[in-house]
């Protein structure tokens, strides 16, 4: 906190090597949240320019009511969901009044895609096929490092909407590891039968 | 909490737990838990700084052209104002004294459009060799 407070003052007296190295500390967070929101690899990266000049032009009002890295993480958020209302980029996210259960990915006939046995490849492309909102927390919390109230105070949402999302994200990816493990096992055992015989 | 609230809480604290679900779990855990790559170029802070000291530039010579815009407009102001104030009324002066003197005009502008074409066609060239 002490190095972002010196980090900003610098940032504000017009040094712009400081702002450079806010960057470097802030752009994989900010590349993730933008990342999660919009999926369109061409904007992304013009969005992510947007995020930090918006941090820039605002670093002034902001007082350390929180965490450097969660102020920029809510502008990311925000900007991310304004630049899906201006592009109307394709924002698949919670089907209401339903359970996105019946959504993610089928394991029936895309399954085959995966490589299975390369565990962190298949998790990355389930998650990939999660909600949005799902993403978005798995990100912070596991990535970035934030806890309920942060992840809460970067996307609006209240600390049991996080707590259910993670738990109900965490579940589902869950379900399909443990489907793929059951069909890894029963075709090794297939095969064991195979060259026994 | 159900079971499986209570599963991810105690793989999350780093609890041994038996059976699928947690293996799958583990699985899961540890893949949540690799930091993942910025997928942004390795230039992108940079791009960002001359993006903004660009905007810096544009943007502090749109104020200086808007002071200039605005001084030029304001003389004007005062010059009507001072005028309209003043009651001045335009007078060519010493214009109307030497009107009766064209021809010395015409002579002058046609003797220094002459030494400006002697000295383009003879001096140079005399200079250049």
């Amino acid at each position: 906190m002490t190095d972002d407070k010196a980090l900003v003052r610098q940032i504000l007296a017009g040094d712009m090597q400081a702002f450079a190295l806010l960057i470097r500390q802030n752009e994989r967070l900010v590349s993730h949240m933008v990342g999660k929101v919009v999926q369109n690899r061409e904007e992304h990266e013009e969005i992510c320019q947007d995020v930090f000049l918006k941090v820039y032009e605002k670093l002034g009002d902001f007082h350390f009511q929180s965490k450097l890295s969660t102020w920029i993480a809510t502008i990311a958020y925000r900007h991310g969901l304004n630049a899906i209302k201006k592009s109307r980029i394709s924002f698949r996210d919670l089907p209401e009044g339903e359970s996105y259960q019946d959504h993610f990915i089928s394991t029936e006939d895309p399954g085959a895609q995966f490589e299975e046995k390369d565990w962190d490849l298949y998790i990355e492309k389930l998650i990939s096929a999660l909600p949005a909102s799902y993403r978005l927390v798995l990100t912070l919390y596991h990535q970035e490092g934030m806890n309920y109230q942060e992840v809460g105070a970067v996307t609006g949402m209240p600390e049991g909407t996080v707590k259910s999302y993670l738990f109900r994200a965490r579940a589902m990816l869950k379900d399909k590891v443990k489907e793929s493990m059951q069909k890894e096992d029963n075709y090794e055992f297939r095969g064991g039968i195979t060259a026994t015989d | 909490m159900s079971f499986e609230e209570e599963l991810q809480q105690r793989i999350e604290q780093g609890k041994e737990e038996a059976g699928l679900d947690a293996k799958a779990y583990y699985t899961v855990f540890s893949t949540l838990r690799k930091r993942q790559p910025s997928s942004l170029p390795a230039t992108f802070a940079d791009n960002v700084v001359r993006v903004l000291e660009q905007r810096k530039a544009s943007a502090s010579r749109a104020s200086e052209y808007w002071l200039i815009f605005g001084g030029g407009f304001s003389l004007v102001v005062a010059f009507v104002v001072a005028v309209a104030m003043s009651g001045f009324e335009p007078n060519a002066g010493f214009l109307t004294g030497i009107a009766d003197y064209s021809g010395l005009f015409v002579f002058g502008i046609g003797f220094v459009l002459f030494l400006s074409y002697m000295e383009r066609h003879l001096l140079r060239k005399n200079r250049a060799v």
